[in-house]
C-alpha cells in the first residue's frame, strides 16, 4: 500500500495503522515515570506517618535515611534505561516534583522548628506533601 | 445556491496535501508512533512499528534529512543507545498529513 493516491478505504487503514503504532509505542514505556511518582508518593507518605510516631531525633534520622534509600532504589530500578518518554512527560513531571518540593520543604521547616511533637501536623503533612506526587502519577498514567 | 463540491474534488484537494516524505506506510508509522512521545529508544520504536533494524534505519535517515526526526546518541551504562524524537516540523507535517487522510477517508 504505497500509492500516493489512496482510496478512502486505504486512507482509513493508514489512519488505523498510525493509531496502532502510537498506542504500541506509548505502551512500550510501561509507564515507568508514573510508577516512579507512585513509589515516591508512597515512600513520602510512610516517611511522614513515621515522623508522626517518632519524637526522638535519632530514630527520625534512621527513618530519613530509609526514605532516601527508597528514593534511590526507585530511581535506579525505574528511571535508568527508560526507553520511552511519553509526550508532555517533562511538563507533568516538573509540575509534580515542584509541588512536592515546595510542600516537603515548607512542612519540614515548620514541623521540625515548631511542631515536632504534633502528630496531627505530621499526619496532615503526609497528605499534603504526597498529593502533588499522587496527582502527577495519575496524570502521567493517563497520558 | 452554488452546488456543493463533489466527493472527488474533496479527495483530490486532500491528496494534494499529502506529505510525500511521510506517506510511505513505514515512515508514517514511525512518525505517528514518535508523535505519542517526547523521545523513544530505537529498539522500542522498531518493536512498536514491527519492522527490522535496517528498515527503521532507512526510514529514520530519510526523516532526519527532511528534518522531521531528530536523532540523539548516548549510553545506558556502557551500552550505546539511540533515541529518536519528532521535531516541531515533523509534528506539523504529520498533523497536516493526517488531516488530509481523514478528508480522503471521509470523502
Amino acid at each position: 500500500m504505497t500509492s500516493t493516491n489512496p482510496t478512502p478505504d486505504e486512507a482509513r487503514q493508514l489512519l488505523a495503522m498510525t493509531a496502532g503504532a502510537a498506542g504500541s509505542l506509548r505502551a512500550a514505556g510501561q509507564n515507568r515515570h508514573a510508577q516512579w511518582l507512585t513509589g515516591l508518593a508512597t515512600s513520602t507518605f510512610m516517611f511522614y506517618v513515621g515522623l508522626s510516631t517518632i519524637p526522638d531525633d535519632g530514630p527520625a534520622l534512621v527513618l530519613c535515611g530509609a526514605y532516601m534509600a527508597s528514593c534511590l532504589v526507585l530511581s535506579l530500578a525505574l528511571l535508568r534505561g527508560v526507553t520511552v518518554t511519553k509526550e508532555g512527560m517533562g511538563r507533568r513531571w516538573i509540575g509534580a516534583i515542584r509541588g512536592w518540593g515546595v510542600a516537603y520543604t515548607v512542612s519540614l521547616i515548620v514541623g521540625l522548628t515548631w511542631l515536632r511533637e504534633s502528630v496531627l501536623f505530621w499526619l496532615l503533612a503526609s497528605v499534603v506533601v504526597t498529593a502533588p506526587l499522587a496527582v502527577g502519577a495519575w496524570r502521567e498514567g493517563r497520558a | 445556491m452554488p452546488p456543493l463540491p463533489g466527493s472527488d474534488s474533496v479527495g483530490e484537494e486532500a491528496r494534494a496535501r499529502l506529505d510525500e516524505v511521510i506517506h510511505s506506510p513505514v515512515r508514517l508509522s514511525v512518525v505517528a508512533a514518535l508523535a505519542a512521545t517526547d523521545e523513544a529508544e530505537f529498539a522500542a520504536v522498531r518493536d512498536a512499528v514491527q519492522i527490522s533494524d535496517s528498515a527503521l534505519s532507512k526510514a529514520v535517515t530519510a526523516l532526519e534529512q527532511a528534518a522531521y526526526v531528530a536523532v540523539r546518541k548516548g549510553y545506558v551504562g556502557k551500552r550505546p543507545r539511540t533515541w529518536l524524537s519528532l521535531t516541531p516540523a515533523g509534528r506539523e507535517a504529520l498533523s497536516a498529513h493526517l488531516t488530509a487522510l481523514r478528508a480522503i477517508a471521509g470523502a
